[in-house]
């Protein structure tokens, strides 16, 4: 289980961008962070990771801090745009020791991605899916995935929103921002409701639907339309 | 280890391409220089024999004597600053690219695993790696430049001596000193070391702290160098010997000062 | 295929409604295989969690059994399919009854639509 506690952000006189943040993101399972535009989601990841310093605030894997369980993948591209996407893979076999070559091979071959297509040339929807296949690749229990599905045409959101069902998924604890919900609903198993920095509810998906009958956009409408 | 090697050589490829291009200019440019130089004195001399009526000796009198190997280099200073101009920047780019390009390979590298400071022992490296780069075709040309000298200049308007140049500083390239060397490289990488401070400084806090931050550690370099300039001045209390001495441990001590705050900044504070 | 799901349902409980229809419909037959957890997640498009759910409650419930290393299986155990279909028909009852009674329309009424209905569905799956 990956465990957040307190991470506490201010950027100069935007004071309490991140106040106090805390939740949890179990492994086999599906977490969706969810807020309006600018409420942090990103930073959130971005924090987790270690891309933005944080005032305060652990981030521990089952009580230990193993940053080395973790991978973030971003909405954009991190490879240099001069490098094929044969080079980025083979850099990134070279860096991480745990690297799955065979996951690479599998999901370069479904997501029909072209090994000497550079970088920088890729649609929107390739460079996802590259980034995507780095990020499985790794072979790391917990995925941050930030706007998996963002501005991405319908055939590559279903090639992406394949593997939220695949094999892959398995071992694995994934924590999700996106704005798609309804595409992902029936994927997610946890919802968090991110505002104005803080979270204010963390909830069992299934659970809501059992128990109340509302879907995760009926929640969402009564957690931020109040 | 590994680590360092796969960076640097990565570095290094990405601007190998720009790095050369710019080197075979300003080797084209200074090259093209001294053959201007030595054709222009020749020229001038030409020129005044016939206007004045002179002789070759009287003409060359007129000139200030005949032109020296330091004459015919003249403009390689121009090229020499703009070589560390070049390099400077570059200092500067080598960071921001990772920021601003279209790739935003900053995370990449952040996020890799290992030390930080990794990150910035490739990227001096690499900068000082051009930097010796650029010592070294210099040095090449200055070497080539003596023959072409004697061999396009006719014997008795030449300065028959050993390689100088103009002045005293431009002479410690000239002189193939080894401590020179150490000297110059030293310097570089004081200089470029003071500039990723800065960058990482800029990249760590907003712009209002970050500008303080710097002026900060600008004043931490120059007000005790000038305190320590005055000291000695007004009471002389240490030989000249022992007083460069001092000047030198502060300027180690504050090398030192600025890389832990590159690596404490790199580690703790930068953000994307 | 179940590609639609509502959303304020347990996604779960559809899956193993679903799951339970086929069998008692006999797409799949007793005693035979059944698809693998990670092929029902493929196919369904479901977190192959949920695939593991509705597993493990069919186990319960004894319409498949699960045996290591080998594919699982729908029970042989024809009177446990025969209570699933009791099961579904009693909720397809419940659920034809409350929107009849909703609607404020009477016993007869309803069974006069539903014999029409049923009779004309029939009629042209047999033409079909």
């Amino acid at each position: 289980m990956l465990e957040v506690r307190g991470l506490q952000k201010s950027y100069g006189q935007k004071k309490n961008v991140l106040n106090d943040v805390s939740f949890t993101v179990p492994l086999n399972q599906l977490t969706c962070l969810i807020g309006l535009n600018g409420e942090g989601k990103s930073t959130i990841l971005k924090a987790i990771i270690g891309l933005i310093p944080v005032e305060a605030g652990t981030i521990t894997i089952d009580g230990e801090k193993k940053q080395e369980c973790i991978t973030f993948v971003p909405d954009l591209s991190t490879m240099p745009s001069y490098m094929s996407v044969g080079e980025a893979i083979a850099y990134m076999r070279d860096y991480y020791p745990d690297w799955d070559p065979q996951v690479a091979d599998e999901l370069l071959g479904f997501f029909k991605l072209v090994p000497t297509d550079r970088i920088g040339n890729l649609s929107k929807g390739n460079k996802a899916k590259v980034n995507l296949l780095i990020g499985f690749a790794m072979n790391r229990p917990y995925l941050l995935l930030d706007e998996p599905l963002a501005g991405i045409d319908l055939f590559t959101k279903e090639q992406i929103a394949w593997i939220f069902s695949s094999h892959y998924m398995e071992g694995k604890g994934i924590l999700m921002t996106t704005h798609e919900i309804a595409e992902v609903e029936h994927l997610i198993d946890r919802v968090i409701f991110l505002q104005n920095g803080t979270i204010i509810q963390e909830e069992d998906s299934e659970e809501m639907r059992e128990l109340y009958g509302k879907s995760v956009q009926d929640r969402m409408r009564e957690v931020y339309q109040t | 280890m590994k680590k360092f090697l796969m960076l640097s050589n990565e570095e290094i490829k990405r601007s190998l391409k720009l790095y050369m291009t710019i080197l075979i200019t300003l080797v084209i440019i200074e090259i093209t220089s001294i053959m201007y130089q030595i054709l222009h004195y020749q020229s001038k001399i030409e020129d005044l024999m016939q206007k004045e009526r002179l002789t070759e000796m009287q003409a060359v009198e007129q000139l200030n004597g005949p032109l020296t190997f330091g004459d015919a280099t003249n403009y390689f200073k121009y090229m020499i600053t703009l070589g560390i101009m070049f390099t400077i920047l570059y200092a500067f780019q080598i960071w921001y690219r990772d920021w601003y390009g279209e790739s935003k390979y900053i995370y990449r590298l952040l996020m890799l695993p290992g030390k930080r400071i990794t990150i910035l022992f490739s990227k001096l490296t690499t900068v000082l790696i051009f930097v010796c780069g650029f010592l070294g075709i210099q040095w090449v040309i200055i070497l080539l430049s003596h023959p072409l000298y004697k061999w396009l200049l006719p014997d008795h308007l030449q300065v028959a001596s050993k390689i100088t140049g103009e002045s005293a500083a431009i002479n410690m390239l000239y002189t193939f000193n080894v401590i020179d060397t150490f000297v110059i490289l030293a310097l570089a990488l004081f200089v470029i070391t003071m500039i990723f401070l800065f960058v990482l400084t800029e990249r760590s806090y907003r712009k209002g702290k970050a500008l303080l931050t710097i002026a900060r550690d600008v004043a931490l370099l120059i007000v005790p160098f000038i305190a320590l300039r005055y000291v000695f001045d007004a009471t002389s209390i240490l030989v000249p010997n022992q007083q460069v001495f001092v000047y030198l441990s502060f300027i180690l001590a504050y090398f030192a000062y600025v890389s832990w705050k590159c690596i404490q900044l790199l580690n703790h504070k930068v953000s994307i | 295929m179940l590609l639609h799901f509502n959303k304020r349902i347990p996604i779960y409980l559809q899956v193993l409604d679903w799951f339970k229809k086929r069998i008692v419909m006999g797409e799949f037959k007793r005693g035979e295989s059944i698809p693998s957890r990670r092929a029902l997640a493929a196919t369904l498009k479901i977190h192959p969690n949920t695939a593991q759910k509705v597993y493990k409650e069919l186990e319960e419930q004894q319409l498949i059994t699960i045996e290591r290393n080998v594919p699982s299986k729908v029970t042989m155990d024809q009177s446990v399919i025969d209570q699933a279909r009791t099961e579904l028909l009693d909720n397809t009852v419940t659920q034809f009854v409350e929107s009849i009674r909703a609607l404020q329309i009477s016993l007869e009424e309803g069974l006069i639509n539903f014999e029409k209905e049923y009779t004309i569905r029939k009629g042209s799956e047999l033409d079909a």
